[in-house]
Formats: C-alpha cells, sequence, structure tokens
C-alpha cells in the first residue's frame, strides 16, 4: 500500500520536477522569477489537449506542439518582461510577468470556459503489477517522458558547450561577457529551454489528473516554487530530486493524512525550509538575487 | 448620492486604504504578493466579532486589522530576512494557505462562504481612510519614516548607519498588513458576503497595481492609482467584462514604460541624479 503510493508519488513528483527547472533555469541565468511559469504550463497543456482531441494527433506530436508553444510563450516573456523593462528597477520584471500570467489566464477562461476539461488517455489505461506494485501504462509514459527530459537536461547542462556557457552565466555574468560568452543569447536560449520544458510538463501534468482547467497555473507555481527552495535555488540537480521528493509527500499525506491540505503542504515546507535551510537542501550556495 | 454612486466611492475610499497599506511595505523595497491573505483575516475576524459576537464594526475592524498585523510580520519574517525572491514565495504561499484554512473552516461557512454583516457607510470609510491617511502622512515624515526610505535606498548604507534593516523592515511589513486588514474588514460589511475565493491571487495582485500604477514613490502614488484603476471599470461599461485582461495587460506596459509608476517622485529626487534607485 504504501509502496503504491511512493511510485504514484513518483510519477508525480517528476511531473512537479519539470515545473520546478523551468523556474531554475531562469532564476540560474537572470537571478529573477519568472513568475508566468505557471500560466505557460497551463497554455501548453490546452495546447496538448487540442491537438489530442481536435486534431487527433498521436502523442509525440501533441508534446511537441505543447513544447513549442511553452518555448514561444517563454520568449514572449523573456522580451516583454525582462528586455522590455529596466531590470535595475527591482520589482518590475516580476509584476511584468506576473501581468502575462494573469492575461493567459483570463484568456484561456474567455476561450475555454472554467470548467475541467478531461484529459485523454493517450495509452490504454492498463496496469502492470509487479509483485505488491501495480503502474499504469499512462504513468510509465509520464515517466518516461519526464526522465528522458531530465536527463537530457543534466547531459546538456554539464556535458556540451552550451550547458558550460549556461552554468558560466548563472555563475558570474558579467565575467562570462568579457570572457566572450554571448550572454544574451544564452538567457534565451535558457528561456527557450526553460518554455519548452514547463511545456511538456504541462501535457503530463494534466494527463497525471486527467483534466485541465484555467486556473491550474497558479498551483503548479506554488509546487515550483516550493520545490525550487528545498532543492535550492538555480541548483538544477536539487529541482529534480527535490520534485520527486515532494511529489511522494504530497501522495503520502493525502493517504495518510487528508487531501484537505495538499496544497497548504507546498507553504509549510518553504517556511520551514527557509527558516532551517534558506540555502536549499541541496543548496551550497544562496542565489542574493535582486529579486 | 444617488446609491449606485455612493456605492462606488464607497469602494474607492477601500481601495485606497488597502493601496496606501501596501505602500507601507512597498516603500522599505519589499514586495508582496500575498496581502489578500491579510485582507481575509481582517475580514474573517472582523465579521466573526460583529455578526456572532454583536461588536460594533469600528473595534471589530480595529482587531481583525491588528490580528492581521501581528500575522504578518510573522508569516513574512523568514522572507524578509532573505531576499525579495523569497519574500514574493513567502507571501505567495501564506495568502494560499490562508485560503485553504478559510475554505475547511466549518465555523466561518468554509467554502460557501460567510454573510450577514453589514454597517459599512460612506462616512465610516471616509474617515478611517482620513486617519489611515494622516498617519501614514506623519509616519512618512517621521524617523521612522526616514529609516524606512533608508532601508529602500540602499540597506547595506542603513545597515552600517546602525539601522536594524530587518526590525524596519517587520515593522513596515506588520503595519502594512494591519491597514490592509482594515481594509478587508471594511470590504466584507460593504459587500455583506465573503467566502475564500476572493482572496485569492488575483486580489493580492490588484493591490500591487493599485500602487505600482499610481507610483511608488509617493504616498499619493497608491491614491491615485487605486482611484483611477476602480473607478476605470464603473466609468467604461466594457472594461467590466475584460478587467483581469485589460489589468495583466496594464502591468506589462506600466513596467516597460514607467516602473516608477504614474506619479512622479518629487522630494525624493532632489540632488540625485541616475537611475541608481
Amino acid at each position: 500500500m504504501i509502496l503504491q503510493q511512493i511510485v504514484n508519488g513518483l510519477v508525480l513528483g517528476a511531473t512537479y520536477s519539470l515545473i520546478a527547472l523551468g523556474f531554475t533555469l531562469i532564476i540560474g541565468v537572470l537571478e529573477m522569477l519568472n513568475l508566468a511559469v505557471g500560466e505557460i504550463l497551463m497554455v501548453s497543456g490546452f495546447v496538448g489537449l487540442i491537438a489530442l482531441v481536435v486534431f487527433g494527433a498521436p502523442f509525440p506530436i501533441a508534446l511537441v506542439l505543447a513544447m513549442l508553444m511553452g518555448a514561444a510563450a517563454s520568449l514572449v516573456v523573456y522580451f516583454l518582461s525582462f528586455k522590455m523593462v529596466d531590470t535595475e528597477f527591482f520589482a518590475a520584471p516580476v509584476l511584468s510577468t506576473i501581468g502575462i500570467g494573469i492575461m493567459l489566464t483570463s484568456g484561456a477562461t474567455r476561450v475555454f470556459g472554467s470548467e475541467n476539461q478531461a484529459y485523454p488517455d493517450v495509452v490504454a489505461n492498463q496496469v502492470l503489477h509487479a509483485g505488491p506494485v501495480g503502474i499504469s501504462l499512462p504513468q510509465i509514459l509520464i515517466l518516461a517522458v519526464a526522465v528522458t527530459i531530465m536527463v537530457a537536461l543534466h547531459l546538456l547542462v554539464n556535458r556540451t558547450r552550451l550547458g558550460l556557457a549556461i552554468r558560466a552565466v548563472s555563475e558570474r555574468p558579467g565575467t562570462s561577457a568579457l570572457l566572450g560568452v554571448p550572454v544574451e543569447r544564452i538567457v534565451i536560449i535558457t528561456f527557450l529551454i526553460s518554455g519548452a520544458i514547463v511545456g511538456a510538463a504541462g501535457v503530463l501534468t494534466s494527463m497525471a489528473f486527467h483534466t485541465i482547467n484555467p486556473f491550474v497555473g497558479f498551483d503548479a507555481t506554488l509546487k515550483g516554487l516550493a520545490i525550487m527552495v528545498l532543492g535550492g535555488l538555480g541548483n538544477v540537480r536539487g529541482a529534480m530530486i527535490a520534485g520527486l521528493f515532494i511529489g511522494v509527500v504530497e501522495v503520502l499525506s493525502v493517504v495518510l493524512v487528508s487531501a484537505t491540505f495538499r496544497n497548504a503542504l507546498a507553504f509549510a515546507i518553504l517556511i520551514v525550509v527557509l527558516l532551517l535551510r534558506p540555502q536549499g537542501l541541496l543548496g551550497t550556495r544562496t542565489h542574493e538575487a535582486s529579486v | 448620492m444617488s446609491l449606485y454612486v455612493e456605492g462606488v466611492v464607497t469602494l474607492i475610499g477601500i481601495n485606497v486604504i488597502l493601496a496606501v497599506g501596501y505602500w507601507l511595505t512597498a516603500n522599505t523595497n519589499q514586495f508582496s504578493l500575498g496581502h489578500a491573505g491579510f485582507m481575509a483575516i481582517g475580514a474573517y475576524a472582523s465579521s466573526v466579532l460583529t455578526v456572532n459576537l454583536g461588536w460594533p464594526l469600528p473595534l471589530a475592524m480595529l482587531l481583525g486589522g491588528l490580528l492581521a498585523g501581528v500575522v504578518g510580520a510573522v508569516a513574512a519574517l523568514p522572507g524578509l530576512r532573505l531576499s525579495l525572491l523569497h519574500l514574493a514565495m513567502v507571501t505567495l504561499a501564506f495568502a494560499e494557505m490562508v485560503q485553504i484554512i478559510f475554505a475547511n473552516w466549518d465555523y466561518v461557512g468554509a467554502t460557501v462562504g460567510f454573510s450577514g454583516m453589514s454597517g459599512t457607510s460612506l462616512p465610516l470609510v471616509a474617515a478611517t481612510l482620513g486617519v489611515i491617511l494622516a498617519y501614514v502622512w506623519a509616519y512618512a515624515r517621521s524617523r521612522v519614516g526616514l529609516n524606512a526610505i533608508a532601508v529602500r535606498e540602499d540597506e547595506i548604507a542603513a545597515s552600517a548607519a546602525g539601522l536594524s534593516v530587518t526590525r524596519v523592515k517587520v515593522s513596515a511589513f506588520g503595519q502594512s498588513a494591519l491597514v490592509t486588514g482594515i481594509g478587508g474588514a471594511l470590504l466584507a460589511h460593504h459587500l455583506r458576503f465573503i467566502q475564500p475565493d476572493a482572496f485569492d491571487v488575483s486580489q493580492s495582485v490588484v493591490i500591487v497595481l493599485y500602487v505600482v500604477f499610481g507610483g511608488l514613490y509617493s504616498l499619493w502614488g497608491p491614491v491615485v492609482g487605486a482611484t483611477v484603476l476602480t473607478a476605470l471599470p464603473e466609468v467604461v461599461d466594457f472594461l467590466a467584462d475584460w478587467y483581469l485582461i485589460v489589468y495583466g495587460s496594464l502591468f506589462v506596459v506600466v513596467m516597460a514604460v514607467r516602473p516608477q509608476g504614474i506619479i512622479r517622485p518629487a522630494r525624493l529626487r532632489v540632488g540625485r541624479r541616475g537611475g541608481d534607485a
């Protein structure tokens, strides 16, 4: 029973990790919050839904379309909220991203209505048993896609020249620029990667919950932030591990305690971590971000 | 004055209270994304006091505000001690938790909401606003107010000059939450019905918009911002349907074009050049 819930939690947590990565990458290169991440997820989830239901596209196509949507939305956020805004002006970019989030949510509400839309199963909802533990085919698919993305990101960040540049910009943007790293191009690429990952998360979380509505963005934001803080701000590996952890804790808390305070858990974890270990469980240094 | 106009003016007064309350913390360069949570605390606490315990509204409103102030100072402490980024996250999550708690608390009607309040009148709102404005005006000119500005302009220099930066921030944040709680209490007794959904993140964000739209560097910025943004949907009919999209785009446009808001700082910019604020 507990083992089964841990498996369910890991599947959910893998999708949460992706959300947190969307935040973490941006914090890494800009030390700023992109609070439209949740809404990018929501919009991408709807794009996936349209592709699957209206156009009957196969799952991989829908996933790619959602990722493209996420990347495009993320790029728009970069230009509107970061490029065009005086970043010296403390909270301005963050507030601007909130504005974009509001527009996306109310826009989606106008188009799709505020009710839950059913998200189709893209593979037969058949359960495979391994001893006491069962895992359904959709769960396997979610896990496989999420893990593939995380492994790909890990390799990209740690094994390629692009990843080196991203890490350099995260560490010291000024010095990187002096050493010839095209900082702005790296920041734009990071926004695209962040958006694509969040776009995939939009499809995967919707599959995990079997529904989507225009307001899922905010929940995703809260969870993403809590996970990011737990893993350490700007820490890519930390975000991955903390996401899995929160997924398991959330599922276990629903089973063992009650579903009522499911979302309050994110706040509790945020507060406790910030009080006891502000650099995050796996963090080595805190990003003294301007906002 | 027709009943409709009186309603709109009352609402403007309440929103100005909320905006001025928010300005108290924004003035120390600390931005909350969860002030709806303090509104909710003030609204629910005062409503229980007036409806279930029969307290007079002014007293209930004050107690609701005090409660919000204390909770605010404590809840925001971990964020205030760290960075703006942390404060944004803490307050965002805090407001969400307040909403969840009220939505599951049967004594205050859970998700159905709580009703039976009455008693907000234009004179009461005007008087409350007058007291708050007078207080904040005096505050901004006092030594404490100068401390707040010192922290806003340069934390390190303020700290080197012997100020306890965290204490200044926490005190400003607590007062901000207190005023916001009072605003929430007035709103609850004006609408006569509250439910947890009314205090969601978009409410928090609208308060921020009042302040940044009006301008951060002057007390009159939030007053103008709240007045204009509350009156606008009433005057321009089609805005009522589109107001969230319009508000969202206002954020984007204001931040890109004029992040200091529409009211220019007059006094503080004297003798300073350049954009190091």
